[in-house]
């Protein structure tokens, strides 16, 4: 993960908000991708993680490249949009 | 006048000029059958005629997403029909970083309590979406 100072050096609420809301987001990910992936590592719900894991194997993953509404709704990135989304507006 | 866009037609568009995967076209052409009829017959007019699309959906047009988005012709009307069928969220989700995860797992890499019911569900969910090869989107204009 890499951050633009740039971005973080305008000092304005909203880009700061964006960083960090981003951050989670792509932690989000990591999580899922551990969860999933990692023997013993059991974070969430068994049914969470099975969802998890159909959306990231066999190329179901869905890229905004092809289909917008197909990459909002998917499963994973539709729990790491409420997970940062939620963390953010508890600011 | 009725025109027929016929899957192999798609295939060949999708592969050769937008370097789809299959599975990108066959998700593509899936929802591609369901398109609002507005939608429909300006992708058909631009895939058969190569006309210009001049569709406009919520204040939005075909050549902004094409343009200022950078979107391919494809994705901007799988686009602009969420915009119809769902223009609030649409326009949210535009405005909306996203990310892409650019690699995904084999089923061998899954932790081995899931392995065996990912693996079902995959095949289940390959059943289900099989496009046939005799596919095809007709659109009366």
């Amino acid at each position: 993960m890499a951050i633009n100072l740039d971005m973080l050096a305008q000092n304005d609420p909203a880009a700061l908000k964006f960083i960090v809301g981003t951050i989670f987001h792509e932690c989000r990910h990591a999580i899922q991708h551990k969860a999933i992936t990692t023997m013993g590592y059991k974070y969430g719900s068994e049914e969470q993680r099975f969802i998890w894991g159909v959306n990231f194997a066999g190329e179901n993953y869905i890229s905004p490249e092809t289909d917008d509404y197909g990459y909002y709704y998917q499963a994973v990135e539709f729990d790491a949009r409420n997970f940062a989304d939620s963390i953010v507006e508890s600011f | 006048m009725i025109i027929i866009i016929k899957y192999f037609q798609l295939l060949n568009d999708m592969k050769r000029n937008y370097n789809y995967s299959l599975r990108q076209v066959n998700h593509t052409v899936g929802k591609l059958l369901f398109l609002d009829n507005e939608v429909k017959r300006s992708f058909a007019e631009w895939l058969d005629k190569g006309k210009e699309p001049k569709i406009k959906v919520a204040n939005i047009t075909f050549q902004e997403l094409i343009i200022d988005m950078e979107m391919n012709p494809y994705r901007a009307f799988l686009f602009l029909d969420w915009l119809k069928k769902d223009p609030k969220t649409a326009l949210k989700a535009l405005a909306r970083p996203t990310d892409v995860v650019r690699h995904s797992i084999s089923v061998d890499q899954l932790a081995p309590d899931l392995r065996e019911r990912v693996q079902a569900e995959l095949d289940r969910k390959i059943e289900e979406t099989k496009i046939s090869d005799e596919t095809e989107i007709k659109v009366t204009l």
